[in-house]
């Protein structure tokens, strides 16, 4: 029943796992030139963090095993099984899968004692499948709103691949560490992104866009006069800072240089306590309590209310937000465009593109294949060293080496454990865009925008086909909340208020499915049990670095992704070493930069000569001086 | 645009180099020939086609220019082609370079040219007239403040204004203008000709109304937003002190009598075209501006002596005077009209009408609602000097502070050392102003005491409202001349000791009713003959290193040193009547 | 430069698809280099390669996307043919099963923009034929897509097969072309897509500062600029 040639079960590292984190990791391995395995139980990329077609989408959101399903609500499942007969399944062979990964059924369960080559030993990994997402729903319809609701649905699900719905959507400031990467490595090559097209504040005054350059402050018609002023002597009081070598770009400076430079120190100029919290320096500026709001959720992007029981942003952290908000401002698309980009079809899409940069250094990809065994070499002082694994089909890997994004480990009997940090998230498909223009847009609500205030800061981020995210004439968003209690009995109260307000202004607006869900990242400490023989060799193997363990993507920030590459570089070191170049500059980049300004200059030298050919009557400029020297 | 050097982008490699270096070598061979043939005054249509190769490769070369104007104005074919030619020709170079002054002026002659061949065709006019104002649109998206396409621009408009016989339902310039000032200012509000346009639309021009009307709070309350918005920002301030300070079109600010002559003082200099003078029948003949033959020379005053009739006192006068401003670059004629009593000099009433004249309620009513707005900026914003600037100048429209009150301009000086003297010169001058008021509430026989203000210039506007001071003493000031002094025609007393006036000290002697004069320690000389007044009792020229000899200097000045006694002693250069 | 005015150049993403050991690669190296290996090596760390189709009034420059072998354990990332301006779906004439591969993927492609070329490769083999050519045929018919046989040994109809793509891609104007896919769309809402590598265009290559410059004088030296820094050899 194996699948993999013998030579594709020679690895230097085994991956399992298609994250964001584990893709990056992947690439950069066979970028160096080692030999990448990259494997994923699921039957699509992305890990936790794809991007899904429509139906997929479905089956997932219906399949939770505690999902409340509202009597009114249509749950998914049934709706797959009243898909057409001539239908998707035929369709999708290829690549779809039949079921969802959780209930894909693993072809030939390999026994708990598999065969081993002679001074290997096998240890046996769950078969068990968790997610961390948890108590999600799908409703069409969900408000009773509709008359049509049944031609549309149809109408949807003819053409499920225009939508590719992010389970936890994620944007990147155009001047990051990420960016940088994508650009170096020439991952960004694959990919195409669209500029957030505006941000906006929810207030009790309405939808309020957040001025973050002068003309536009000059122009904005909700501030006061004495606001703009504190505004804008916030804004270049705090321009010294951003304009620090730590936000250059490491397109000029090179990743590996880059990555060294550490965050400026120099904070003396706005005399403030790095570890201090950010709401009193901003009380002390005599900033107004809305542009409080204004700084800390719409450009800081904090995820957290100043209640007690959240964290609290420091002046450290928040300067950080705050310069990778304002270097990244105006840098694609003209004049004041904003900082963040949503990468088309979804964050899965960009661990697709660094998978494909991993296979085009010879990294081989099998997706529906899951390991049921790490394999052990015993070694000559009688140590347990990780020596491969062994497949779902029973093939053998040799690989020193290991990766595995954390649900991918999972010890038999050792229930996994959520982080108490979890993220309340809600997508809906509506008719027309909820703020209020078309467009990749991102709104914050601020708790005291409602009355009664709401738990907590609420994000928004609308999408639109032009971000490949959903058809033509639809509109996504996602609303999220943050949260650090105990879900309680109605999780979702708070952005079913923020919808509803949405809705609000423009009454015309049908909602045409909701899906909620709260994500939950597993807790990485706690994965298995130490005290097992199972648990004590990963544990060993952890320690001596052979075996990387990648946690979920985060609930906080809810939309941002900060961390992956961070943690890619991270684990890449320990592997091989700080010294070993992550992810360096192709040669088909570099010559393509040169090749592509130089299409540039060509076509404009072109456009330029064939305007003066119109105007004919003289030679071109170029001629006049051979001329004369002949002369 | 701004502030970014012109070079070049990246710096050429050795090979690069020697490559431009040969393109240079041809180059200046080419330019060395055409340069020849100009100075054989070679006019042909060959070198037509080389100047045209030439600076399509160079277009920033005035010479070759100025020869292509003298070969095109020399060529017999037809005129109105090869004017097309030109205008692509200076749009080529224009989108290269848009800061060379050659070009734009080429543009310029291009067009005047071009109007006189396509006369009389009017479509042609105004197609020529609209291509040319899309260009300068296309400049200004790329750089919004090149004041030569401003410029350029500005001179488009008043053609079209003036010439093009454009509809006025289908094209309203006016609205135009409007436009593109308030989308450039929202784009960038620091932007000097934006702000500037939107102030020659609403300037009254010439007793007409102005152009546009815009509702003053609102342009008030936006230009805030921008000062709010950046304090520092000079343009926004200068548009705000238009809408609060700046009528510029000229007035007649004081107007007096004083034994048989009549003055008339103006708030800015004017050329005068014409005068007319009612409710005197009888004849007089003027005195002032002195220098009648250079018709150029800008006066800040007109006098008239009456021959006949010197009871004018008596009677109210309408005077009519036309006068001629500076505004847009092109002349503007202005109306000043002058009707009621002028004061009479001559009694010994104080009167301090000339200094409360200015301000209908209104505008004092606007002027200190936008004081307060200024306080407010200044809480948050102490240190912002153009606000401190503001508001001084609001105040001292509003009344005249006292001196104690002006310590605002050494704060301004501390802030921005670099205008220190302006500072200065501008407090000398609020003081000049609260002193000459005080005396003014004295009468006028008293003497004004000035001295020691520090002061650099006397301002005319400053000179126009204590007209009628009998007694001066400017002692101690560093003045520079005498200037708008000379037109005091009421002096008996003047003392300009310890400045640093140069110049002749005949000119003072325009003075007619001076009895005593102390030119001391300044550096005058002494070459010109002059005619000192009958009146004259006493002049000390002590200290000034350009007269040694007291005697000789008399001889000059047509004193006869006879009748006077001379003190040389001790340094002195003093001459009294005996 | 010739003279008359220059032809309009287009620059299109092409992809192939297609079970493993169909022969792509083999199609695209014949295509791109003209060569022919038995047993074609995966090129190692080359995304892409290139090659241009002259017709009569302008250039179509292929952007031409290897799988990297990532179908072969049916892991083909969807991102590989997203957005693709054409993809050549290619089988085996000698085996049935490739020829069942290809037509879900027309199936997949058939409701998206791309255009679709059907191509059974391997046509000298016809001893061990498996799809009649008239079965082929009219399945492509029937769909409405292209349909060619080639053979990347031969060279038998490649050069045909690219060019005909060529003819028939719609060509658009390049801002349309950032909007492929997206046909109905409003120009606004596609402003802000971008591709990240523009940042590497320095500031002068932008049009405004760029008419200062002294255009034919430039290229000539960007081009020197670039000879020494593409040969610098890469650690791969």
């Amino acid at each position: 029943m194996a699948l993999l040639t013998d030579d594709e079960c020679q690895a230097d590292v085994v991956v399992l796992g298609t994250g964001l984190t584990e893709s990056i990791v992947a690439a950069a391995v066979a970028r160096s030139g080692r030999r990448v395995l990259h494997l994923d139980a699921a039957e699509t990329y992305g890990g936790a963090g794809r991007s899904l077609p429509l139906r997929e989408y479905i089956a997932w959101a219906g399949d939770a095993r505690d999902a409340r399903m509202p009597g009114d609500g249509v749950q998914a499942g049934g709706d797959l099984r009243s898909l057409p007969r001539h239908g998707w399944q035929r369709l999708w062979e290829p690549f779809a899968p039949r079921r969802t990964p959780e209930t894909a059924e693993m072809p030939e369960e390999t026994r708990e004692q598999t065969e081993v080559p002679e001074g290997q030993r096998a240890f046996a990994l769950s078969p068990e499948r968790t997610e961390c997402y948890a108590e999600r729903s799908f409703e069409w319809d969900p408000f009773q709103q509709m008359n049509g609701i049944r031609r549309k649905k149809n109408e949807l699900l003819r053409n499920p691949s225009a939508f590719s719905l992010d389970l936890s959507p994620r944007l990147l400031y155009g001047r990051s560490e990420h960016v940088d990467v994508l650009i170096e490595s020439g991952v960004a090559r694959y990919l195409e992104f669209q500029g957030l097209k505006f941000t906006r504040v929810l207030t009790s005054e309405g939808l309020i866009s957040v001025p973050l350059t002068k003309s536009e402050i000059f122009q904005d018609a909700h501030l006061s006069k004495a606001e703009k002023r504190m505004l804008m002597r916030f804004i270049t009081s705090i321009q010294p800072y951003v304009s620090s070598l730590a936000f250059q770009s490491a397109a000029q400076l090179g990743v590996d240089q880059a990555a060294k430079i550490k965050g400026p120190s120099d904070q003396s100029a706005l005399g403030m306590e790095l570890d201090g919290s950010w709401r009193a320096f901003l009380q002390q500026q005599n900033l107004s309590e809305r542009l409080q709001d204004f700084i800390t959720y719409s450009i800081c992007l904090w995820d957290w209310a100043p209640t007690e029981a959240f964290p609290q942003l420091s002046c450290r952290e928040a300067l950080e937000r705050l310069g990778a908000f304002i270097s990244s401002l105006g840098l694609y698309g003209r004049g004041t465009s904003m900082p963040l980009l949503f990468p088309m079809y979804g964050i899965g899409e960009v661990s697709q593109g660094y998978t494909r940069l991993c296979a085009v250094h010879r990294g081989v990809y099998a997706l529906r294949t899951r390991a049921t065994h790490l394999l052990a070499q015993e070694e000559e002082d009688g140590t347990m060293q990780l020596s491969g694994l062994v497949t779902c089909r029973g093939e053998q890997i040799k690989a020193s080496r290991l990766v595995a994004a954390c649900g991918e480990l999972l010890q038999d009997q050792v229930p996994s454990q959520s982080s108490s940090q979890h993220c309340r998230r809600m997508t809906v498909l509506l008719s027309s865009p909820p703020l209020g223009e078309e467009g990749v847009s991102l709104c914050v609500v601020p708790p005291q925008s409602l009355d009664p205030p709401l738990q907590n800061v609420v994000q928004v981020l609308q999408l639109d086909f032009s971000s490949g995210a959903c058809p033509h004439g639809y509109f996504l968003a996602h609303l999220s909340q943050a949260s650090i209690s105990d879900p309680g009995p109605l999780p979702f109260a708070d952005l079913d208020r923020v919808l509803e307000e949405l809705l609000k202004r423009s009454p015309k607006t049908a909602c045409i499915f909701r899906c909620r869900y709260l994500q939950r990242p597993r807790d990485v400490a706690t994965r298995w049990d130490v005290s097992t023989r199972t648990g004590g060799f990963m544990e060993r193997c952890l320690h001596e670095e052979r075996l990387a363990v990648v946690s979920d993507p985060p609930a906080v920030p809810q939309l941002l992704a900060v961390q992956e590459v961070h943690d890619a570089r991270r684990i890449f070191g320990s592997f091989f070493g700080a010294e070993s170049a992550f992810l360096p500059k192709p040669q088909h980049v570099a010559e393509e930069e040169m090749s592509g300004s130089l299409e540039e200059l060509e076509h404009f030298n072109q456009q330029m000569q064939a305007q003066e050919a119109q105007e004919a009557q003289e030679p071109p400029v170029a001629s006049l001086v051979q001329e004369d020297a002949e002369q | 645009m701004h502030g970014r050097v012109k070079k070049d982008v990246v710096e050429p490699t050795a090979e690069e180099k020697a490559k431009q270096r040969e393109q240079v070598r041809t180059a200046r061979s080419l330019f060395a020939k055409l340069l020849d043939l100009r100075q054989s005054q070679t006019y042909n249509d060959q070198a037509l086609e080389m100047t045209f190769k030439a600076l399509q490769f160079h277009p920033e070369f005035p010479t070759l220019w100025g020869y292509r104007r003298e070969l095109l104005t020399r060529t017999e074919k037809p005129l109105e082609e090869l004017l097309k030619m030109e205008m692509k020709l200076v749009e080529k170079a224009l989108r290269r370079s848009q800061k060379v002054y050659s070009i734009w002026f080429h543009r310029k002659w291009a067009i005047e040219r071009l109007f006189q061949e396509v006369e009389g065709d009017e479509a042609k006019a105004q197609s020529l007239l609209n291509t040319e104002l899309e260009l300068c649109n296309q400049l200004l998206e790329v750089d919004e403040r090149n004041f030569h396409c401003w410029n350029h621009r500005m001179y488009v408009m008043d053609l079209m204004r003036t010439k093009g016989k454009h509809d006025p339902n289908q094209m309203d310039l006016n609205a135009i203008d409007l436009t593109l000032s308030t989308d450039l200012i929202n784009k960038n509000f620091s932007n000097y000709s934006a702000w500037h346009l939107r102030t020659l639309l609403q300037q009254p021009v010439a007793g007409e109304e102005p152009r546009i009307k815009l509702n003053l709070e609102e342009e008030l309350e936006w230009v805030q937003q921008g000062i709010y918005t950046e304090p520092n920002d000079q343009s926004v301030w200068l548009y705000h002190q238009w809408l609060t300070l700046g009528s510029t079109s000229p007035e007649i600010i004081h107007c007096a009598v004083l034994q048989g002559e009549l003055y008339m003082f103006f708030s800015q200099a004017c050329r005068l075209t014409s005068t007319s003078l009612n409710g005197s029948s009888g004849r007089f003949e003027a005195i002032l501006p002195r220098r009648r033959s250079t018709a150029r020379v800008r006066s800040w005053a007109v006098g008239w002596r009456f021959v006949t009739d010197d009871r004018i006192v008596q009677k109210t006068v309408e005077v009519e005077v036309a006068v001629e401003s500076c505004g847009t670059g092109i002349l503007k004629q202005s109306q000043c009209t002058f009707k009621g009593q002028p004061i009479d000099l001559d009694s010994d009433t104080p009167s301090t009408a000339t200094f409360e004249h200015q301000l209908p309620l209104e505008q004092s009513e606007i002027l200190k609602a936008e004081l307060a707005r200024i306080e407010e900026l200044l809480e948050i914003e102490p240190d912002c000097r153009w606000a401190l600037l503001a508001r001084m100048r609001l105040q001292l429209a509003c009344s005249i502070p006292e001196e104690t009150t002006l310590e605002d301009f050494e704060r301004m000086s501390s802030l921005d050392p670099l205008r220190a003297n302006f500072y200065a010169d501008s407090k000398a001058n609020a003081v000049l102003h609260r002193r000459s008021y005080d005396w003014s509430l004295e009468g006028w026989q008293h003497p004004l005491n000035l001295a020691n203000l520090g002061l650099k210039h006397l301002a005319p506007t400053a000179a126009a409202l204590i007209f009628g001071v009998r007694i001066l003493k400017l002692d101690e000031n560093a003045l520079k001349d005498f200037g708008p002094l000379l037109g005091l025609a009421s002096l008996i007393e003047l003392s300009v000791s310890r400045n640093q006036i140069r110049g002749d000290v005949a000119e003072v002697f325009a003075l007619k009713r001076l009895q005593r004069i102390d030119l001391s320690w300044n550096f005058l000389s002494v070459g010109i003959r002059g005619s000192p007044p009958q009146t004259l009792r006493e002049i000390d020229m002590s200290g000034n290193p350009n007269i040694l000899d007291l005697a000789d200097a008399l001889d000059l000045l047509m004193v006869d040193p006879a009748s006077w006694k001379l003190q040389v002693e001790a340094g002195q250069c003093l001459a009294c009547r005996q | 430069m010739a003279s008359g005015t220059p032809p309009k150049v287009f620059h299109f993403k092409l992809v192939l698809l297609g079970d493993a050991s169909v022969g792509k690669s083999c199609l695209v190296v014949r295509f791109a280099k003209g060569e022919f290996y038995e047993y074609q090596e995966p090129t190692i760390g080359a995304a892409f390669m290139t090659q241009t189709v002259s017709l009569s009034s302008e250039v179509v420059k292929y952007e031409i996307w290897d799988t990297a072998g990532q179908e072969r354990y049916k892991s083909l990332a969807p991102m590989y043919y997203r957005g693709a301006a054409a993809a050549v779906i290619v089988f085996d004439i000698t085996s049935r099963e490739s020829f069942d591969a290809a037509k879900s993927w027309v199936a997949e492609l058939q409701n998206t923009d791309t255009l679709i070329a059907l191509a059974g490769n391997k046509s000298d083999l016809e001893a061990s034929r498996a799809v009649e050519r008239e079965m082929a045929k009219s399945y492509a018919d029937q769909m409405g897509i292209l349909y060619m046989e080639t053979s990347a040994k031969s060279g038998q109809n490649v050069n045909e097969l690219f060019h005909e793509i060529a003819v028939r891609l719609p060509k658009q104007s390049k801002e349309d072309d950032q909007s492929r896919g997206f046909a109905a769309v409003a120009s606004t809402v596609q402003r802000g897509r971008a591709k990240l590598r523009e940042r590497f265009l320095p500031s002068f290559l932008h049009k405004e500062n760029f008419r200062c410059l002294f255009l034919p004088w430039f290229c000539s030296f960007l081009s020197r600029l670039a000879k020494p820094f593409i040969q610098t050899p890469e650690s791969c």
